[in-house]
């Protein structure tokens, strides 16, 4: 058993806030990658002229703009979410555990799984910064199509321009107990019966988390971080 | 909705992916109640989710991941789809639910229940919530063994020298604007068994995805386009393979085994596709097929038996990804999509068969049964004669050619020691007649030819050989591997003098052979060990002797190899030779996987 002070459960971008408040805290990520709730959900994020209350969270908000990963019109590319999420990171000298995923909760205790096996870390607080499920969801979509369309509702689907001319995060809203197959086999069969202007549209992917949309956009998330939002347990 | 998983199944696949995704379609075909546990949230493993779609040349797959393939190529070709990746984990999943298996995706498999040496089902976390059911046989499809690690099976883990791996890639995806697929570069090692190593390695190494501009395309692996996002699986191309009942190894391949092996249950038509640029910590026979011939590109058929999935002195589980038993040369070959599938197809329906037969032991069941259901079982391991079976008389017009490799293997192989020695006196000097001559007697182990050997590594012999469509390896330092093989002691100042060349072209390639050579030398001759000795010391405590590795796709990430750095301090130990080297190493900015080698290096002294 590894004894830690405190842990905090998810490296996405409020734990990654949240750890870098509090200092001296193992942070444990289920995914290899960072900032799962909008790198891994193609969630590109909305509301961005909203400043962030925290230095640090602004300084991501920087780090966006500097590397042209998010224009004046709040268009974003999402493939910068994790990368620059990861320099944050390292900056802070973060203590991340990545494919370390908890099996159980007891007390002060997670059995977890790494990729060195199953261990037990015990921490004197441990914090909870997973996603909180909610009555709906998004499972959002990346597609590629002709360029110009607008952003807005398309019969089921809910397009956002990305940076790039001609490719969009398309939204699909779901129930928030539907599991991966119900919620697959919906876009899949939706999208065959996509509205005509769409015809010449094509998924390229889609998000392998669903969307639990707790913040407007990853600079909000790691702000609410770094206020010290994240349920302790 | 969600729907309960039961208590009991015939058969537990862990990992949906490339391989495992086939083998609960298979064994659900064959009637066998199967449960899919996934750490995921989708099928296809690397395959969808890695971005790695093709098949890597050859015929194209076939069986059932051919009929599954043939679906997803439809259903892209119906239009609105920008590439298989997505369409792969829909028809794989629908494939599944179609023949009633039960898929659990986000969950982690905790532990592996067993009675003796009998597996008799899986504890999985799920919500945070653990639960459990029976199976008569689980397929570890997780690539990294992690149900034969749970259950304790016997591992074998890398190369002989440092026990590593091949490269990992660090998976990013990327749009042409048409079609999406990842993108196949290197980034150097990781160590996937080690959670800091690993965690460090993955968060440096996304470095290399930072972009000075986001919003422009660019070209990145010869391709037009621009990253969509970073793929949740880390792109790791090699791990811990399971000491099954039988291991198919280099030498099966190359020694003339392999053609014997009874009842293969699969073949797979690939090349050994190493991403390793450091060859000389790999094994001789290895080194001989890329160094010597420069066979990287040669595709062969391997055979994969059923021995090759079941882990030794165990019933009631089989490894099934590229974990299976095989050594790390072969690994390099078997890992890909479509062995990757055929071995599922085999797993499944084996372990349909077992279960179904009520006792669970994949060795007990009928191997005809076994091939019955299998169908379409390629024989072809006539093809493999057509790369080292050449007439004589096409060795001889090969060796005179600028596509030296096939005529060196076939003569290596078929031990034309004879006329090579004839054409070798015959040729002129520097020719490639006498050139490649040389180096098929040393390969065969037989001196004849050491004089133009040295003489191509005097001239830094620049020749570079067309055999493969890339990868080939100078003639120079090909040279300088092959006296190193004969352990020519003769050539001890010609490797002295390569290695203080410091402007030498090539030098990492140069300069690492010739410290493999100086290794071999010192060890079969145990009079000039201390001269060897001193001399490495010196060169591997000196900083300024850098390694500049070029890693695919990534040479703007700098990479200073500090392998054989540890390698000779290894030796050093062995030789019983006091030194600074990991010290040395320490002091030198290292990424976490090289400065996990070096602490544990200067833990051993």
């Amino acid at each position: 058993m590894k004894e830690f002070d405190r842990i905090v459960i998810g490296a996405n971008f409020l734990g990654c806030g949240l750890a870098a408040r509090l200092g001296r805290v193992k942070i444990i990520e289920p995914s290899c990658v960072l900032g799962a709730d909008f790198a891994l959900t193609f969630n590109s994020g909305e509301a961005w002229d909203v400043a962030p209350e925290h230095l640090e969270a602004a300084e991501y908000l920087s780090m966006l703009r500097e590397h042209r990963a998010l224009d004046d019109d709040g268009r974003t590319a999402v493939a910068a979410f994790a990368p620059l999420l990861a320099a944050w990171c390292r900056k802070r000298e973060l203590d991340i555990e990545l494919s370390c995923s908890v099996v159980a909760i007891e007390g002060q205790e997670l059995r977890v799984m790494g990729v060195d096996g199953r261990k037990i870390y015990r921490a004197g607080e441990i914090y909870d910064a997973m996603p909180k499920t909610k009555p709906r969801k998004f499972l959002i979509g990346l597609a590629a199509g002709p360029a110009g369309l607008e952003d807005g509702r398309r019969g089921d689907f809910v397009f956002r321009q990305s940076l790039h001319p001609g490719e969009y995060y398309v939204k699909l809203e779901c129930s928030g107990e539907d599991g991966w197959e119900f919620a697959r086999r919906t876009w899949h069969q939706r999208w065959a019966r996509r509205p005509e202007e769409l015809r010449d549209c094509r998924l390229l992917l889609l998000g392998t988390r669903f969307d639990l949309c707790n913040y407007p956009n990853p600079v909000a998330a790691l702000d609410a971080g770094l206020r010290g939002e994240g349920g302790k347990l | 909705m969600d729907k309960k998983p039961k208590s009991d199944y015939d058969v537990i696949v862990l990992g949906f992916g490339t391989a495992g995704a086939i083998a609960a379609i298979a064994a659900g075909r064959m009637g066998a109640s199967v449960l899919v546990l996934e750490q995921n949230t989708y099928a296809g493993g690397t395959q969808s989710g890695g971005g790695i779609t093709g098949f890597y040349g050859g015929p194209p797959p076939y069986g059932l991941t051919g009929e599954i393939n043939a679906k997803i190529k439809a259903a892209v070709e119906a239009g609105g789809y920008g590439g298989e990746l997505e369409v792969r984990k829909w028809i794989l999943e629908e494939e599944a639910l179609r023949v009633g298996v039960d898929i659990r995706y986000e969950t982690t498999c905790y532990d592996v229940q067993r009675e003796g040496r009998r597996v008799t089902g899986v504890r999985w976390g799920e919500s945070r919530v653990l639960c459990e059911a029976q199976c008569r046989v689980l397929i570890d499809s997780s690539a990294e063994a992690v149900a034969c690690r749970l259950v304790g099976c016997e591992l074998l883990s890398g190369r002989a020298t440092d026990g590593l791996y091949n490269t990992f890639t660090n998976t990013c995806l990327a749009s042409n604007g048409n079609r999406v697929a990842g993108l196949n570069f290197d980034a150097g090692r990781i160590n996937q068994y080690d959670p800091e190593v690993f965690s460090q390695t993955m968060l440096e190494t996304a470095a290399l995805h930072v972009l000075e501009d986001y919003s422009a395309d660019s070209t990145t692996c010869g391709r037009a386009g621009h990253r969509v996002a970073l793929s949740d699986l880390p792109g790791i191309r090699e791990g811990f393979h399971v000491l099954t009942e039988e291991v198919l190894t280099i030498d099966d391949m190359f020694m003339g085994d392999a053609a014997q092996l009874p009842d293969p249950v699969a073949y797979v038509f690939t090349n050994l596709d190493t991403h390793t640029n450091d060859m000389p910590l790999e094994s001789e026979l290895f080194q001989d097929w890329m160094v010597g011939a420069s066979m990287w590109g040669t595709q062969l058929w391997f055979p994969v038996i059923r021995e090759n999935l079941v882990p030794k002195g165990w019933i009631g589980i089989l490894a099934a990804a590229r974990h299976l038993g095989v050594d790390h040369d072969i690994g390099q070959a078997v890992r890909m999509n479509g062995p990757m599938g055929r071995i599922g197809e085999v797993a499944g329906v084996l372990a349909a068969l077992a279960a179904q037969a009520g006792h669970g032991d994949c060795l007990v069941v009928p191997i005809e049964n076994l091939k019955r259901r299998l169908e379409d079982i390629p024989d072809r391991r006539g093809e493999n004669e057509a790369v080292w079976g050449l007439p004589v008389e096409a060795i001889r017009a090969g060796l005179e050619s600028d596509r030296p490799g096939f005529a060196i293997w076939s003569a290596r192989h078929q031990r034309r020691v004879a006329e090579l020695r004839a054409w070798y006196a015959d040729a002129a000097p520097g020719s490639h007649l006498r050139r490649h001559a040389a180096m098929a007697l040393a390969l065969l182990g037989d001196r004849a030819g050491v004089d133009e050997l040295r003489q191509a590594v005097i001239e830094r012999d620049a020749f570079l050989p067309l055999t493969s469509r890339h990868s080939n390896h100078l003639r120079g330092y090909a040279c300088l591997y092959l006296l190193g093989r004969l352990r020519d002691v003769e050539s001890l100042e010609l490797f002295f003098d390569v290695l203080k060349d410091d402007a030498i072209q090539n030098k990492y390639e140069y300069h690492t052979h010739a410290v493999a050579a100086l290794i071999k030398v010192g060890e079969a001759h145990s009079d000039k060990r201390a001269a060897i000795a001193e001399f490495l010391r010196m060169l591997a405590e000196d900083p300024a002797w850098e390694l500049r590795a070029r890693l695919k796709e990534t040479q703007s990430y700098p990479r200073i190899d500090q392998l054989f750095r540890l390698r000779i301090a290894a030796v050093l130990r062995q030789w019983g030779v006091p030194n600074q080297i990991g010290q040395v190493v320490l002091a030198m900015p290292l990424n976490a996987h090289d400065r996990a080698l070096a602490e544990k290096c200067l833990a051993t002294r």
